[in-house]
């Protein structure tokens, strides 16, 4: 027994070596492993959501990111919506754009974005929508994040 | 859920369990008259302490209905009683001095009290005075639970707070954390004096919200 | 005198047996740090010479010597500063600060850190996201790839990690080998239970509200890699917090103590990798037959994890590093690193001691040689042309 255990200890401490081994030289094939195995993404709070719609204007784009009210367990009586606009050389100096960000078919706000300043404006007409958060100048266009309230 | 109340109640938790249980769970022991007879005991008493918090939410509603309803005038008391509270708890969490906590256990003179006012040995109602000893974690969500929006959310805050208080109540034979009950203490009061800094941080916003609306 | 040079000659390994042992290592890391092409730019090439000596010229020293501890401390403290170096310039380079603003977040421009971890596991199971404004593959130091490292770190070392692995401990490690003597020797040793409280608390109030409440809030090492663009009072406090932290935790009490403050009286992570003590292989025991009670274990330990208490056990405590600085410091050879479910007797504490030193030294010397060469460059950058970007 005491001969088995110290077997198992030296392999043991040599597959700490392997381990470490590949650790390193399997790093990317682990990684990408892991986060397929796992299906994680990283937080709606931070990257907007996943975009639901996105609607073409020639030379950019709009892309209306999902609603977010994620919470640990169930939703958040607050939350928003995120609006990106890219490509960054193909935007207009102001961009004025009503937004159906529910898909009921229905205007729910229009946001106004001057992309040399940053400064926005809201005109709501969905009284889910409560204020424009920040506008957020990305590497390669612009983002917006408008604060809505969860209807129940 | 309200999970901040919960987190008031786990982080306070450890200790909570850690002062009380050497004491109490001899006494829920020592009838020894099986495990099902003294599960049950522990039940009641539980429910004790749940009603207990639960009663204290009502009072914690009816005090935001009558005296806070004014906004600033609610910001300010509010923030007045989070800095106080939230005081105590870094004073208990980090210091030597933890009064409160002593007067709401078995050696204590409130306990003394309670047990010449009702019969202590109905695990209900043991559970019950227990539950009620006027500790800063204890204060502090009473403080929490005045802020809630309606009756409904306050009791549910403090149950929130029950919850966490008694999670580790129930999982500790299970996992034999009573051999470690002077560690846990110790970890559970610094986690209590660090959530006061919390509480101290919202409490301090709350009083110059309030102080700006005057 | 002469009883001590016998008995350092004696724990010396014979040159040839020493430049054997080393051989592996010297390969692996040549490999690692060329990945199969030698740079042909001269400063790159030169940097890469220099690292490459360097570290190996460490390993070497410490099989030759039988010395652990100060050897490591070296290389430790010199990755914790080249880390910063190459990372603040860096982020110079790409954003023109140090400061990450909100666009940065949203983009997942932040690389990720493993004291993150502990806060994004009940999160993770409950949502299936991580808290975190990174990436989860690709770019610098990936969610993904991150916790890769970290899991094979605490399988192989584990709370090693925190001696071996992490950038930011070589700078509490520095500061608290300033002075020759403790300035402050009586520390309240209650304290050491405060990380596992500060775990408790970010942990659950990271899955309150979804984001890494340690990291807002009380992390001291965003002092000297990134932080938030401080425009509004909240940040403005966090970013006081943070600062003194930093000056208390990392640089004025280290010194003051010769203790590693941060890592073994605030951290959380710290706190939560002890745990991976239970499950890794290697340990550090004492034998009570050699050990006359001296306490200078006790003494030099830099994060309490030895008392008179686990002296009589035969062991360190739970929150051990396995940094060797006891080892070293024991003049009867009492103390020694070991294999779980190896003999405690009979002699073979340098196998077991080898059988550490090779993954351990080799995540250190992964992890530290692409930082160590790229502070170089920057620092010859520097002197050439009077910037580093």
């Amino acid at each position: 027994m005491r001969k088995l255990k110290s077997i198992l200890g030296y392999t043991w401490a040599v597959a700490a070596l392997i381990i470490v081994l590949a650790t390193f030289f399997g790093n990317d094939y682990f990684s990408r492993a892991l986060a397929s195995a796992t299906g994680i993404t990283v937080s709606p709070w931070y990257s907007g959501g996943d975009i639901v719609k996105v609607i073409a204007h020639g030379a950019y784009k709009t892309s209306i990111h999902r609603p977010v009210f994620d919470s640990l367990i169930g939703q958040t009586k607050k939350g928003f919506v995120q609006i990106n606009w890219n490509p960054a050389a193909g935007l207009p100096s102001v961009i004025k754009e009503g937004i159906d960000y529910n898909s009921d078919g229905k205007e729910d706000f229009v946001v106004t974005l001057n992309t040399a300043t940053g400064e926005t404006t809201l005109s709501k007409t969905n009284p889910a929508v409560l204020d424009i958060g920040k506008s957020y100048r990305l590497r390669n266009g612009w983002a917006v994040r408008v604060l809505l309230r969860r209807k129940t | 859920m309200k999970l901040d109340g919960f987190i008031l109640g786990l982080s306070n938790g450890a200790a909570c369990i850690a002062t009380c249980a050497p004491v109490l769970i001899p006494y829920l022991l020592g009838e020894g008259k099986g495990i099902i007879r003294n599960c049950l005991l522990t039940v009641q008493f539980l429910l004790g302490r749940l009603l207990g918090y639960l009663l204290f939410a009502v009072l914690a509603w009816t005090i935001s209905r009558s005296i806070l309803q004014d906004t600033s005038r609610h910001d300010l008391i509010i923030g007045a009683a989070y800095v106080l509270f939230s005081v105590l708890l870094i004073i208990y969490g980090f210091f030597k001095a933890s009064p409160s906590c002593k007067t709401g256990c078995a050696d204590g003179g409130y306990h003394k009290l309670m047990a010449s006012l009702l019969p202590m040995s109905l695990p209900v109602v043991a559970g019950f005075a227990t539950g009620l000893s006027f500790c800063p974690p204890f204060l502090l969500a009473f403080t929490g639970a005045t802020e809630q929006t309606s009756l409904l959310a306050g009791m549910l805050f403090f149950f929130s707070f029950f919850l966490g208080t008694s999670l580790l109540f129930v999982l500790a034979p299970f996992v034999g954390l009573f051999s470690r009950f002077s560690v846990l203490k110790i970890i559970g009061k610094m986690a209590a004096g660090l959530m006061g800094l919390y509480y101290l941080y919202s409490g301090i916003i709350l009083l110059l919200g309030g102080l700006k609306r005057i | 005198m002469n009883k001590k040079i016998a008995d350092k000659v004696d724990a010396q390994t014979g040159m040839g047996k020493t430049i054997l042992l080393c051989l592996p290592m010297m390969l692996i890391t040549l490999m690692m740090y060329s990945r199969g092409q030698l740079p042909t730019e001269p400063a790159r090439l030169f940097a890469f010479v220099v690292a490459f000596v360097f570290i190996n010229g460490i390993f070497f020293l410490m099989i030759r010597t039988g010395k652990t501890d100060r050897l490591r401390s070296i290389l430790f403290v010199t990755y914790a500063v080249c880390f910063i170096i190459s990372f603040i310039s860096h982020l110079i380079e790409a954003r023109g600060s140090m400061a990450v603003s909100q666009a940065n977040m949203i983009e997942g421009l932040t690389p990720f850190c493993h004291i993150v971890i502990p806060m994004t596991i009940i999160p993770a199971a409950l949502t299936k996201t991580i808290i975190f404004p990174g990436t989860i593959i690709g770019g610098f130091a990936s969610i993904a790839s991150m916790f890769a490292l970290w899991i094979g770190a605490s399988l192989a070392l584990g709370r090693g990690f925190c001696s071996w692995v992490c950038f930011f401990g070589g700078l509490d490690e520095g500061f608290s080998r300033i002075f020759k003597k403790a300035r402050i020797k009586n520390i309240n040793l209650k304290f050491t239970y405060l990380p596992y409280a500060v775990l408790l608390v970010v942990v659950l109030a990271a899955a309150m509200t979804l984001s890494p409440v340690y990291c807002e809030w009380l992390c001291p090492f965003k002092t000297v890699t990134e932080f938030a663009e401080i425009t509004s009072v909240k940040i403005l406090i966090q970013t006081i917090i943070f600062v003194s932290l930093f000056i208390v935790l990392v640089m004025v009490l280290p010194a003051l103590t010769k203790r590693r403050t941060q890592c073994s009286l605030f951290c959380p992570f710290g706190a939560f990798q002890s745990l991976t003590n239970k499950i890794n292989v290697f340990d550090v025991r004492v034998d009570p037959d050699r050990c006359i009670k001296c306490k200078k274990c006790i003494s030099t330990c830099p994060t309490f994890s030895i008392n008179e208490e686990t002296i009589a056990r035969g062991k360190t405590g739970m929150t051990c590093m396995k940094c060797g600085k006891c080892i070293d410091a024991c003049t009867q050879k009492a103390l020694f690193y070991h294999i779980k479910g190896t003999p405690l007797t009979g002699g073979r504490f340098e196998i077991y001691r080898r059988l550490f030193l090779y993954p351990a030294f080799l995540f250190l010397a992964t992890m530290s040689g692409g930082f160590v060469q790229d502070a170089l460059v920057k620092t010859i950058k520097l002197i050439a042309t009077g910037s580093m970007i």
